[in-house]
């Protein structure tokens, strides 16, 4: 029970980081229908930059995640404009937009090999807190803490945004119908480049808990790995689906741990895309999603 | 040869095709006719296994084809075109035509790889025929062009070649005419008419140029709300007062008396504005004014352009030629959100309520582009009041002020989308079908409520079908047919014009 | 020893590689000429790889024998994965395929018989360019052949638009489940080549990278023949040989293909119509700024 009550906490602060990933990958596919690839490659580029931050600039924590979130952001909006955009003027298929960002997504783990090179890399052990609370047998870091409470501020944060403001407002509007949200005066491309920023913004924010959360975890190549648990999370969550995101990112965080503990640590991963792969196949809609069009 | 007993399906709660029972006999022209939302696209697909009847069975050919799939339906030989086209576009238009032959030819994949003689002469074959198709519907020369740069008209035909590919005996044809003008659709007519008496085909039509389906059916059915009203020839069913009743609406109250536009320079001024889409212009040289504190209504049939007019008005689709304005400014071609500013609301066909979102955020949604609308909290503020002024002017709407508009009912969602307009505070509200598939009792309703805005001082442009009903609300009104603005006038002189009725039954 | 034997002996396995290379690009571009994307045929090559691997090295099968089994392998694992994904349109199957090549990478990451992490090593080098390029040539028949057939038009159709080509009277699942099976042979077969002359496969090779790698290589070429995976795959394995600075920008390069090419040449390089994409883009590129109706218009 102890041993279960632990890995419940670890599974939690893991999960909550893919959920706060995934929830990058739901508002874009969301407002636009797209899966865009090369969310993974922000989130590495957003956990490299706070390195810089911590270690070259030797900023304190909230800076350097301020920086990551700041600098993650405006790379999405960026990526909208040279990978999206483009194929939405010309009316081209979804499918297209899928490998435009698998090229992005190549481009800036390249160019983030250039300036951070290959190795991985650990945040300075004097910017990530190193207290542990024990209650009974189970042990809880204040990292853990840190991370939860950052993870749960930032969602309730974005969920204020989405249902008590205009801008919100305008994001669900444009998500669920472009052409009435455009006659209701919504600026469609404002709104889309708001969404992107927005989604980078919080996969910059994943990437420098990852970091913080992991030795050495920190690496152009960090993203691979949360790109796929990522979409796991979001299919398993009904793509599009605010709080299917977190809840998937939850049940993969803790499905994970649980997997490694009692089962065979070497199949977790097998374990959930085969998951993935059933859902889809099974209820494409996700485990709680709602009818969408299946088309792309 | 074709015949369905109590067909039957239901979308949600909407009975889209209710316990319809018809029958095409070998050998004839068959028209389905019915106004907007009557259930003949959706009829066409149950026939042709595109969709799964609910209750009811189809027979063809003697056998019972119910459930059936789209692909084993047409090698039965049955062929459809479908009402927003639906061809390859990528490829040459012969090449649509080939693709038709796939049920007549039976060459595998080993044939093809080993070129053995049964591929060879198959592919000589179906070559042949799909050229010889493309010369009778008349395209012969464009046997080349990739389907997607053909002309509107041309791509249709195509559409017929390559079904006639398939060898059918039965032809579905949907809306074939929709976008010809007036010589290819007597060229469309010659055509249909050949390919019954040349090649003994059997025809089950849906059209809308009522001329076409007068001068071409030999019987017709006629579908409103999902059910057959009427069934016969075509004298017989243009006479028939459910018919009249179902395409320009009955008398309801009296016409009013026209009255004249305030000061001022109109609030809406079109100017010979021409417009469409890639495939062609559907508005010709169009001029519409709306005077200050006026209900102007544009009627007309199917297809007429009507839509494409608001559309154009409201930025979606941008005017090739002429000018618009909007309370003197000029605004053609403006993008929507400006148009929007500029004071105008758009109440599009079929609602569009944002159905995922509650009643409140609908009516919010609203008012985004006022300039008094605050970022953050809805509460207080000129906005909330509006909306709970609004909300008490629909007591139904206010009853369900958190609910999910995509649960509201037809009539329910039309109030919203009205509300939702005029949370914008518009000088200009413009209204696209507001009848649209509603129950007579809430179609009053909604007029009434379209008067009860104009008496608050919102001038109005109002597109609908049911002319009749439009007439006696509106001071003035225009008839367009075909793209192009017919009539104008007082609406109580219209009321009973025989332009009127021609522009809707022939 | 004349030039041309002196020049494959110095180049023996990058020429082999671009054969291999363009087998993978053609498994991909199959399922593409049925408008499907599927990011799994790296792992099918991985299956093929393997199972032709063990059986050379384990069982002394002789080579062709354990290609083909291995390349079976794969068109039954390709029809076991594609059935269920037909269901799936666009971008859901591409990502359930993208699942299906991970199963695959960590499977042979822990089945005892494949080797684990390190995967397999020593494998005989029982292949030459006669292999390769005899398997090549055979298939660029075929493709050839099947874009002239009802077969190829039927595919084509179905990428077009699914309903009218239901509407035409064909049988969709059964012509995606072709398409999927023929798939799984060339990339089975590719697999199976590639290990006897890099005499080592290990679970990488089923990895997303790969899998994008070969996407690339039909974007580049461009997939309104066949011609164009085939042209694709031999240049962008050529290339970075060839122009040593670019190795190290390997991903970039692929990156800004995949990017670039897709945006502004839809159709590949390799297009008749080249020039006039070319100036396409560059119009658009100069009208800067669309309007809002037209994005409204998305497919």
């Amino acid at each position: 029970m102890a041993v279960f009550l632990q890995q419940l906490v670890n599974g939690v602060s893991l999960g909550s980081v893919y959920a706060l990933f995934a929830l990058g990958f739901t508002l874009v596919f969301g407002v636009l229908e797209i899966i865009n690839l090369a969310h993974p490659a922000v989130l590495a580029i957003g956990a490299l930059l706070a390195y810089s931050l911590l270690a070259g600039a030797k900023t304190g924590l909230a800076v350097a995640l301020a920086g990551a979130c700041a600098g993650a952001g405006l790379l999405g909006v960026l990526i909208d404009r040279v990978a999206f955009r483009p194929l939405r003027l010309r009316g081209a298929s979804r499918l297209s937009s899928l490998i435009t960002s698998i090229g992005v997504a190549l481009i800036l783990v390249n160019l983030a090999q250039i300036v951070w090179g290959t190795e991985p890399l650990s945040y300075p052990p004097a910017a990530v807190p190193l207290r542990f609370f024990t209650a009974g047998t189970v042990t809880v870091s204040l990292l853990q803490l840190l991370v939860l409470a950052l993870v749960v501020a930032l969602m309730i944060g974005l969920r204020a945004l989405l249902l008590r403001t205009r801008l919100g407002l305008a994001i669900r509007a444009v998500a669920e119908n472009p052409q009435t949200a455009s006659l209701l005066g919504m600026p469609f491309d404002r709104v889309v480049a708001f969404t992107f920023f927005l989604s980078s913004a919080l996969g910059g924010v994943a990437g420098v808990l990852v970091g913080m959360l992991f030795q050495g975890s920190v690496s152009p190549f960090m993203g691979t790995t949360y790109g796929l648990k990522g979409l796991a999370a979001i299919i398993l969550g009904g793509m599009g689906d605010v709080t299917g995101a977190v809840l998937g990112g939850l049940a993969m965080g803790v499905g994970e741990v649980m997997i490694v503990q009692y089962l065979n640590s070497s199949y977790r991963d097998a374990v959930a895309f085969g998951l993935l792969f059933m859902v889809l196949v099974l209820r494409p809609t996700g485990l709680l999603g709602q009818q969408r069009g299946r088309e792309a | 040869m074709l015949e369905t007993a109590g067909l039957s399906r239901t979308f949600g709660g909407l009975r889209a095709v209710d316990g319809v029972s018809f029958a095409v006999r070998e050998g004839e022209i068959m028209g389905l006719i019915g106004p907007n939302g009557a259930g003949k696209t959706t009829l066409f697909n149950l026939i042709t296994g595109f969709l799964q009847p609910t209750a009811g069975r189809v027979r063809f050919r003697g056998e019972d084809i119910t459930r059936w799939s789209p692909d084993r339906v047409t090698a039965r030989g049955m062929a459809r075109t479908f009402q927003n086209i639906r061809l390859f576009r990528g490829m040459a238009a012969l090449d649509n035509v080939v693709v038709g032959g796939h049920v007549q030819t039976g060459a595998t994949l080993f044939d093809a790889v080993l070129g053995t003689p049964r591929h060879r002469r198959e592919e000589r074959e179906i070559r042949a025929r799909a050229v010889e198709l493309l010369a009778l519907v008349g395209l012969a020369d464009r046997a080349a062009v990739p389907a997607r740069s053909l002309a509107y008209g041309d791509q249709r035909r195509v559409e017929i070649a390559r079904a006639l590919a398939t060898g059918p005996r039965l032809l579905l044809l949907d809306e074939p005419a929709a976008g010809m003008n007036t010589a290819e659709t007597q060229a469309l007519m010659g055509l249909i008419r050949r390919l019954r008496d040349d090649h003994g085909l059997t025809v089950l039509l849906i059209e809308h140029d009522m001329k076409l389906v007068m001068g071409l059916c030999d019987r017709i059915v006629v579908l409103n709300f999902g059910r057959t009203i009427a069934e016969g020839a075509p004298d017989q069913v243009r006479r028939d007062p459910q018919v009249i009743e179902a395409y320009l609406g009955a008398h309801t109250a009296r016409p009013r008396e026209a009255r004249p536009g305030t000061s001022g320079p109109p609030v809406l001024a079109v100017d010979r504005v021409t417009a469409g889409y890639a495939a062609g212009d559907v508005l010709h040289d169009v001029s519409l004014d709306v005077g200050a504190g006026q209900i102007v209504t544009l009627i007309g049939a199917n297809g007429a352009g009507k839509t494409t007019l608001l559309r154009t008005i409201s930025g979606l689709v941008r005017p090739r030629r002429g000018t618009i304005r909007l309370r003197g400014t000029p605004a053609g071609g403006m993008s929507p959100d400006r148009v929007v500013g500029l004071g105008v609301a758009h109440v599009p066909e079929g609602r569009q309520v944002l159905a995922r979102m509650t009643v409140l955020d609908n009516l919010r949604a609203g008012a985004y582009a006022r300039r008094d609308a605050d970022a953050v909290g809805w509460r207080g503020g000129a906005i909330a009041q509006d909306a709970d002024a609004l909300l008490a002017r629909f007591p139904e709407l206010r009853a369900r002020r958190r609910q999910v508009a995509g649960t509201l009912s037809g009539g329910e969602q039309q109030m919203l989308a009205i509300a939702r307009g005029l949370m914008a505070r518009p000088t200009l509200l413009m209204l696209d079908e507001p009848s649209l598939g509603l129950a007579p009792r809430i179609v009053e309703r909604i007029f009434g409520i379209v008067r009860e805005v104009n008496a608050d001082g919102i001038s109005i442009l109002l597109v609908e079908q049911n002319a009749q009903l439009a007439l006696e609300t509106a001071d003035r009104g225009y008839v367009l047919e075909t793209g192009r603005i017919v009539r104008q006038d007082r609406a109580d002189r219209l009321l009973g014009d025989e332009a009127v009725r021609r522009a809707y039954l022939g | 020893m004349t030039a041309v034997t002196g020049f494959y002996a110095a180049y023996s396995t990058l020429i082999l590689f671009s054969g291999v290379a363009a087998l993978l690009a053609l498994s991909i571009y199959v399922t593409l000429m049925a408008g499907q994307l599927s990011l799994g045929n790296a792992a099918l090559a991985a299956i093929g790889g393997y199972t032709a691997a063990i059986l050379t090295k384990t069982y002394h099968t002789a080579l062709w024998p354990a290609l083909f089994a291995g390349a079976a392998l794969a068109t039954a694992v390709a029809v076991l994965i594609g059935i269920p994904c037909l269901r799936l349109r666009g971008i859901y199957l591409a990502i359930a395929t993208l699942a299906f090549g991970e199963v695959v990478r960590v499977a042979a990451l822990n089945l005892p018989i494949t080797g684990g992490a390190l995967g397999l090593v020593g494998i005989a080098p029982l292949v030459s360019f006669r292999h390769v390029y005899g398997t090549l040539a055979v298939a660029a028949v075929f493709f050839y052949r099947l874009e002239r057939s009802r077969t190829g038009r039927a595919l084509a159709a179905i990428r077009e638009d699914e309903a009218a080509a239901q509407a035409m009277g064909i049988r969709i699942t059964a012509y995606k489940v072709l398409a999927f099976a023929i798939a799984g042979w060339l990339a089975g077969l590719a697999g199976g080549l590639a290990v006897h002359f890099t005499y080592l496969i290990n679970p990488a090779q089923a990895s997303f990278g790969e899998a994008v790698t070969i996407l690339t290589y039909a974007v580049f070429g461009g997939t309104g023949t066949f011609a164009g995976p085939i042209f694709g795959a031999v240049t962008l394995t050529v290339l970075p040989e060839a122009l040593r600075f670019l190795k190290e920008y390997r991903l970039l390069l692929d990156g800004a293909i995949l990017v670039l090419v897709t945006t502004y040449l839809p159709n590949g390089v390799l297009h008749p119509v080249l020039g006039g994409r070319v100036a396409a883009a560059a119009r658009r590129l100069a009208r800067g700024r669309g309007s809002p109706q037209r994005e409204m218009r998305r497919a």
